[in-house]
């Protein structure tokens, strides 16, 4: 069952990315639909929220995305090499300017299947409700452009 | 009240308060009124509405709430149980009582990868072989924590096999065994384990006489030939490991030797064993002897033994020492003579002996007698130092008065057995004849309440219970028959595990907890921030025994085949969703070395590893490196794939173990016969 229903969200996403008239270039589309939860982070209460927010996204930059990404973002992290498509190259600047803020935080939630590009880039479901956390390694793979 | 438990109350306090006014005759009617249409269950029903529906009282949801964890919450502690006779350990949340874990230790687990090809586990099962036997199974019974002054440090954990006279260790970093001891002495166990006070020693009592070291002499020559052993365990905190060649054992008379406990404070430097069985009875009721559990009850007393491990400790150092099987031995003559076993006796048919948080009172539990027996260690010190003794053992051990050794007793009913202690000086006795927990207060000897439990109650556990520092609040009744908690299945039932909560005046059962796995003896309750657990290895490629960068680890983009003289080595990575290689090419008969790197680091992205027909299963966790060798002896095609669901293309995660056959004839293609043609 769990497999049919993998699949079936998986189809369902490639269906909503051939309507909406996308090929597989590099011009990023818009996210699917299927996703609700918000991808806007809320603004911290306070400061201290947002340095804890930036604390926990650090780490779980370098425990989950170095791996494929590598430290500097360079998409050559250690599993990197048996990796196709490449992981993406965060310090691409053109890339940068192409796609949005909440491209990058909805690929950060939903993986890249979310939004027809390789399933490799798994999904976060821990930190759909963490906006603040997402915003922040959003804000991380920003910095990371040359 | 701590803050755990401040919390705990925090949480509850205004559904409680909601219960209570439910529940309180006409003026909680009113309130019942008001409060219906503002407390909904989200599902359309009130609390009250749900209370009447399921038929529950205010007790009944009240213990809900106390156990109740919502989703996203951890609880407060971690009770680690025997597993019994699956040679596993258990791991449970309190107050939620949610299994946790089970942790593979004396018996192959497949999940955990543990005994199914991995070279590290296969080795740490191996540890436990002897004398050419391959012992897969064990009968867990004591766990025991590791100690620093007295209280858990939650760094180690060990258990004792009583079926094979074995001891394991966990490393509580992951919760994985990384050691088993086989006693060369004995064939089995049950004192064990208990650790001294700074896990110096784990302790290792045996519990059926035979001749040591695996010896035969005819069951005639009991008294003379047969021996029990009190085993100190050397345990190096920095290693990790029990250091077999420092270790030692204190020989023993052939009386069954039971539960032990490790003096604490005042009484540290010495550890208190009980025993059965003074009459060596042996059974033979096929030769004319009474059956052995009559024989073996016939005295009013049997002996507690007091054990000075420190003098051992001396002795040993000193090399007053024989060597059985290998093992260095304090003979029994030596430690009779030298002060380091002395015998008190103890009502009948003892069996707990647990030592009171400030070390001064050694609590035994007579399952034939109606009383906690409560040894007052000064007084046996004392009596020690000035060689008061009222005689001597057949084997020349001296032994204490009975009266001068003991504070008093305190009747509790039929069939006490073990007993912990909380923060506020009350010690709780399982009664397991009579099926209840009896509450007793140590200063005052008396018997406070008495709360039924179901079924036939052994163990029982509290929170930091048998520590130098108690933490009250909760207890756990570990009893040994269901009957009728549980839906039916079958006639093998579960064990119940019943939690109490002995926070207020009166003790409150809140939960009943199966436990389907095997019969849990002992289990300890550690507080939740003791443990610190990591949720991936670092670096990449690590060796979970040695938590260092295996010597085979494989990192990204090094995947790679090579042929050499001992076989075909294949260096493996997985990365969600798949592994490099994904094909294997090998020759009917060649040796395969696979060397596998899990290369992620996030939290959870485990991956498994199985081959299909090859009887090997791993379990890699992030960072983790496992190492697999197996002859290809079976030609054919033979699917590996990955064994945890780890992302929306794990059944993509496979790939090939191709064995090209050395025959033409198995290369051939199975003749099809059958059908309708």
């Amino acid at each position: 069952m769990l497999h049919l229903s993998f699949r079936a969200v998986l189809i369902l996403f490639a269906g909503l990315w051939l309507a909406a008239g996308c090929s597989e270039s590099e011009r990023p589309a818009e996210p699917a639909q299927a996703p609700a939860a918000p991808v806007v982070a809320p603004a911290p209460t306070a400061a201290g929220d947002a340095v804890a927010a930036q604390a926990e996204a650090e780490k779980i930059f370098s425990e989950r995305c170095v791996t494929c990404h590598g430290a500097s973002g360079g998409g050559d992290g250690p599993a990197s090499a048996g990796l196709v498509p490449k992981p993406r190259n965060f310090q691409d600047h053109a890339w940068q300017q192409t796609v949005s803020d909440e491209y990058i935080e909805q690929i950060v939630q939903y993986g890249g299947a979310a939004v027809g590009k390789s399933p490799a880039m798994p999904a976060n479901p821990d930190l759909m409700s963490k906006p603040a956390v997402v915003a922040a390694l959003r804000t991380h793979v920003r910095a990371l452009a040359k | 009240m701590s803050m755990r438990h401040s919390r705990c109350f925090r949480r509850a306090a205004p559904a409680l308060a909601l219960v209570g006014a439910l529940a309180c005759g006409s003026g909680g009617e009113q309130a019942k009124q008001a409060l219906e249409p503002a407390v909904s269950t989200g599902t359309g029903s009130t609390v009250a509405a749900l209370m009447k529906e399921r038929g529950l009282s205010e007790a009944d949801v009240s213990a809900a709430l106390k156990t109740y964890m919502p989703t996203g919450k951890k609880d407060d502690y971690y009770i680690f149980s025997s597993g019994g006779q699956s040679g596993q350990v258990i791991v449970i949340g309190l107050p939620s009582m949610r299994i946790l874990k089970y942790i593979a230790v004396f018996t192959p687990e497949p999940w955990q990868g543990w005994g199914f090809g991995d070279q590290g586990s296969e080795s740490v099962l191996a540890g436990g072989d002897r004398r050419g036997m391959v012992m897969r199974w064990g009968d867990t019974h004591h766990p025991n924590l590791s100690e620093t002054n007295g209280d858990y440090d939650g760094q180690f954990l060990f258990i004792g096999d009583k079926a094979n006279a074995r001891l394991a260790v966990i490393k509580l970093s992951d919760f994985a065994t990384t050691q088993i001891v086989a006693n060369p002495l004995l064939e089995s166990d049950h004192g064990a384990a208990f650790v001294t006070p700074n896990t110096e020693y784990v302790i290792e009592g045996s519990q059926y006489p035979g001749p040591l070291g695996g010896a035969y002499a005819p069951i005639e020559e009991y008294n003379e030939k047969y021996r029990g052993a009190i085993t100190l365990w050397k345990f190096d905190r920095a290693s990790g490991r029990i250091l077999p060649d420092q270790s030692f054992a204190i020989e023993a008379p052939p009386y069954m030797q039971d539960l032990a406990d490790a003096g604490k404070l005042t009484s540290d430097g010495w550890a208190f064993v009980n025993s059965f069985n003074t009459e060596r009875a042996h059974g033979g009721n096929l030769e004319g002897q009474p059956p052995l559990e009559s024989g073996a009850s016939q005295n009013d007393m049997d002996y507690l033994h007091v054990v000075n491990w420190k003098k051992a400790e001396e002795l040993y150092k000193a090399g007053k020492t024989v060597q059985i099987a290998g093992f260095p031995v304090i003979p029994l003559e030596v430690a009779a003579a030298e002060g380091v076993l002395t015998f008190v006796p103890e009502p009948k048919s003892p069996h707990g002996a647990d030592v009171t948080p400030d070390g001064n009172f050694v609590v035994v539990g007579g399952k034939l007698d109606t009383h906690a027996t409560v040894f007052d260690f000064a007084k046996m010190k004392a009596l020690i130092d000035a060689k008061d003794f009222v005689g001597k053992d057949p084997y020349g051990v001296p032994i204490l008065d009975f009266k001068k050794s003991i504070k008093g007793q305190v009747e509790l009913g039929l069939g006490p057995l073990h007993t912990v202690f909380d923060d506020k000086g009350y010690a709780y006795t399982s009664m397991f004849v009579e099926s209840k927990i009896a509450k007793w207060s140590l200063s005052e000897m008396k018997l406070v309440e008495k709360l039924p439990v179901h079924y036939n109650i052994g163990h029982i556990a509290a929170a930091h219970g048998d520590t130098v520092k108690p933490q009250g609040h909760w207890v756990v009744a570990m009893n040994k028959w269901a009957i009728d908690r549980f839906a039916d299945v079958g006639p093998l039932l579960p064990q119940n595990f019943q939690l109490v909560d002995v926070s207020g005046p009166s003790m409150q059962l809140v939960y009943d907890m199966p436990i389907p796995l095997g019969e849990p003896h002992y289990t300890q309750i550690i507080a939740a921030d003791r443990i610190h657990a990591i949720d991936h290895y670092a670096p990449v490629g690590s060796n979970s025994l040695s938590d260092q960068k295996d010597p085979f680890a494989v990192d990204g983009g090094q995947e790679r085949i090579e042929r050499r003289d001992d076989g075909v080595h294949v260096y493996m990575t997985q990365v969600r969703s798949h592994f490099t290689p994904d094909t294997i090419r090998v020759k009917q008969g060649e040796t395969v070395h696979l060397h596998v790197t899990n290369l992620e680091q996030a939290k959870d992205a485990t991956h498994g590893f199985g081959i299909s027909s090859y009887n090997i299963s791993l379990s890699l966790e992030p960072g983790e490196h496992d190492n697999v060798s197996f002859k290809a002896d079976r030609a054919g095609v033979f699917p590996f794939y990955c064994l945890e669901f780890c992302s929306a293309l794990h059944l993509e995660m496979a790939g090939y173990l191709i064995v090209e056959p050395t025959s033409p004839k198995v290369a051939e293609t199975p003749k099809r016969s059958g059908g309708r043609g």
